[in-house]
């Protein structure tokens, strides 16, 4: 009997590459992000957006939250750097940390790694800073659970969670239906899950891109500190 | 730089292994902190983050010691009495829903299976395992249990054509059943497995590739007072080329061999037709009658002698039982004068530019019969699962013209469980065809029985509810058009669903094929008021 099929074996997925010179794929990435913004989500990390829902919080909802704040500019500033050492501190400490089986903080790790992948074109530190970071990623996996794990195993490995992956070709393409569609489907999955895993891999293929997106981007996610937008373009980061 | 609050108790435990879904944990946890003398409460994984995220917050000052796959629970309240209460009730409503095997005064807890073998060791009489994993590994398991002797049901989807073959394959010359991949649906000696409602037994025996599709079947021969004696579901692939509807013909040959079925009825959706036409032959063989329900098939040719076709599940339920009663066999259901008199009561309420049906199913075997059924009666049909004349819906979030939709599909199911059993996606978008002024007619299907939602009527009444509300006074109504598939005896009761719906303003019809018509009905009721062609 042959084995089963890979969960995930579309091999084109290792091979999306996102730009946003394009005019059409800032579009759709710009789609999802509003999508995403709206969700409303009170739980996980969804909750740092602008638009995130405060009814229904749960306490590790909440005693998560002040720490993102920190750790989430700091991974993605770090990132736009190249800065590895300081781009695994801001990443590890965290893995298992918030609610679920793949805890919030796992899921955007997932989803930030994934859309890394498809923006490592353009400069050739960037495949080598991934990979490094994936594998400090991976080499902390006993701190979370055995679910989870896998996942970032298997993200590691190139391979996304396949709803994931469907956002990012469809923002690749620069169309805007499937970005939408991809999307809604995206924040359905699980319960914080979609909305975690979104957020990271939206940051994740805008981190090395030119434009103001990840700028507006930051600045909404860190609307408690104002001044972190401009971190991402070259001032002084976040720190504790 | 912990702030345990000393004057407050609190109180830890961390259950081995042990998950439930993230939305129980955080109700629960939020029920928890609503009760009297509690101030916090959480349940979360027991990683090293969160125990340091909660020592942060001085929620915990205990020197826990991670274990990542283990649940943690931590409340903390005014007094020891509250706290030590609040942690019972939340262990006895975890463990409630997980239901392990527990120690009794006669000797400690049973230690869980965690194989098959293991768990053929501790009951050696079991003769059969259902499995129900990620498809990835679903093929294996089924394997080891054939192996082992077991008849076996997968429940899982996603398993490799090849080692869907290979495994029925292997079953029959094991002379074992293998139900699925991707079944649903089965009763076993009157054991109700997956989705299926709760039944008389009975003389008539049916096997299946379409689930929803046997629940209609069996529910309407319930209704009917004839009872059935086994179930048998092949999975959703059975009936294609490469399948050769192994298993639709191996359970075929049990219920010719089994005394206590007197009526066989075989039930598929969009069988390949060489497949249906060799189960045909071999059906004719058999020296009882047989009724087939190939949706989507004309196969009047073959019927004759023992063999008795219909072209919808109600007319199968209806042959069936005239059957099973020693009775002429009536002539299918067509144009009922009622359901007409009840279309034409019901599109005054249309206004002019309500033109379309929107069908919202749960059962793809039902979404299906209405397509064939609606083919006939109306144009352009769309569908995320298109059928015949039916186009497919390029955005399947939003509907256009007569649209159908089935939202157990696994586009829509992926990380979310089954409409039938979560009506959250399904509501949401019965709102957002309420809110659509060219809809005329929604229609739905409700599926009752063991696995479905507990009170599915209530929920859909008061989603009716609150979409017409929302609705501007100048609006116009929109009709609701619905079928309940279940029986008196299933958990959520016939009548009280029906009740509910009723109450709701719904209309309801007998069987999904009857609803469809009904739907198609005021449409036609409709355009022929406002001068429509």
């Amino acid at each position: 009997m042959s084995h089963a099929a890979p969960p995930w074996p579309d091999p084109d997925v290792r091979r999306t590459v996102i730009r946003f010179r394009h005019g059409s794929t800032r579009r759709a990435w710009d789609t999802a992000w509003s999508h995403l913004a709206s969700s409303g989500q009170p739980n996980g990390l969804g909750a740092l957006l602008p638009n995130g829902g405060t009814d229904g919080r749960s306490l590790q909802t909440r005693l998560l939250l002040p720490r993102a704040l920190i750790d989430l500019p700091r991974l993605v500033v770090s990132t736009r750097r190249l800065a590895l050492p300081e781009a695994v501190s801001a990443a590890v400490p965290l893995i298992g940390a918030g609610p679920g089986l793949t805890p919030s903080w796992d899921d955007l790790l997932i989803g930030f790694m994934a859309g890394l992948r498809t923006a490592t074109s353009g400069k050739p530190e960037r495949p080598g800073f991934l990979t490094r970071l994936g594998a400090a990623i991976q080499a902390a996996g006993n701190a979370t659970t055995d679910v989870s794990r896998r996942v970032i195993d298997r993200t590691v490995a190139g391979y996304g969670p396949p709803w994931i992956d469907d956002v990012l070709a469809a923002i690749a393409a620069g169309n805007v239906t499937r970005t939408r569609r991809a999307t809604r489907e995206a924040l359905h999955i699980g319960h914080t899950s979609g909305t975690d895993t979104m957020l990271g891999a939206l940051l994740g293929c805008a981190v090395w891109q030119a434009g103001p997106q990840l700028d507006a981007t930051l600045a909404a996610l860190s609307c408690r500190d104002p001044n972190m937008a401009s971190d991402a373009s070259g001032g002084r980061h976040g720190t504790h | 730089m912990a702030r345990t609050d000393k004057s407050l108790a609190r109180a830890e435990k961390t259950l081995p292994n042990f998950y439930r879904d993230s939305v129980a944990l955080m109700q629960l946890s939020s029920r928890i902190e609503g009760f009297p003398g509690i101030t916090r409460a959480t349940a979360v994984m027991a990683t090293q983050a969160n125990i340091d995220l909660l020592k942060e917050a001085g929620f915990t000052a205990s020197d826990l010691s991670p274990r990542p796959n283990d649940l943690l629970i931590v409340i903390e309240g005014h007094d020891d009495a509250a706290v030590a209460d609040a942690l019972s009730q939340t262990e006895a409503a975890l463990q409630a829903a997980a239901a392990p095997a527990a120690g009794t005064a006669a000797g400690p807890a049973a230690i869980p299976a965690a194989s098959l073998a293991m768990a053929l060791e501790d009951k050696p009489a079991a003769n059969f395992a259902l499995i129900s994993t990620p498809g990835e590994y679903a093929a294996a398991e089924a394997e080891k249990a054939l192996r082992l002797g077991l008849n076996v049901m997968v429940f899982s989807a996603n398993v490799a054509p090849g080692d869907e073959i290979a495994l029925k394959r292997m079953a029959r010359e094991r002379q074992l059943l293998m139900m699925g991949p991707d079944c649903g649906t089965a009763i076993v000696n009157g054991v109700p497995l997956g989705f299926a409602n709760a039944l008389q037994r009975g003389p008539v025996g049916l096997v299946g590739s379409a689930g929803t599709g046997l629940q209609e079947v069996t529910s309407l021969l319930d209704r009917a007072g004839i009872g059935v004696s086994q179930v048998l579901g092949c999975g959703a692939r059975d009936l294609s080329d490469d399948v050769q509807g192994l298993s639709m013909r191996q359970g075929l040959a049990a219920l010719a061999g089994d005394d206590p079925t007197r009526v066989i009825v075989l039930v598929a959706k969009h069988p390949s037709i060489a497949v249906a036409r060799r189960i045909g032959r071999e059906a004719a063989q058999l020296g009882k009658p047989v009724v087939l329900a190939f949706l989507g098939l004309d196969l009047a040719g073959i019927a004759g002698g023992n063999i008795f076709v219909a072209g919808t599940l109600d007319d199968a339920a209806r042959t069936a039982a005239a059957l099973a009663l020693g009775k002429t066999p009536p002539t299918p259901a067509g144009r009922d004068p009622a359901l007409a008199a009840l279309a034409r009561e019901n599109a005054g309420r249309l206004s002019e530019r309500q033109a379309y049906i929107r069908a919202l199913y749960s059962g793809g075997t039902f979404c299906y019969e209405a397509q064939t059924l609606l083919a006939q009666e109306v144009a352009p049909i769309w569908s995320n699962t298109p059928i015949a004349a039916a186009s497919t819906l390029p955005d399947v979030w939003t509907s256009r013209e007569h649209t159908l939709i089935d939202l157990g599909d696994e586009f829509f199911t992926r990380g979310r469980p089954h409409p039938m059993i979560d009506l959250r996606l399904r509501l949401e978008r019965l709102r957002q065809e309420f809110a659509d002024p060219q809809t005329a007619v929604i229609l739905l299907d409700v599926v009752l029985g063991y696995g479905a939602h507990a009170d599915p009527a209530t929920e859909i009444a008061s989603t009716i509810a609150d979409a017409r509300a929302a609705r501007q006074p100048t609006d116009h109504d929109v009709i609701v058009v619905a079928s309940v598939c279940g029986t008196q005896a299933d958990p959520q009761g016939l009548s009280r669903q029906e009740e509910a719906l009723r109450q709701a303003g719904v209309l309801l019809a007998p069987s999904n094929a009857a609803a469809a018509r009904l739907a198609a009905r005021i449409i036609h009721a409709h355009s022929n008021r406002a001068g429509h062609t």
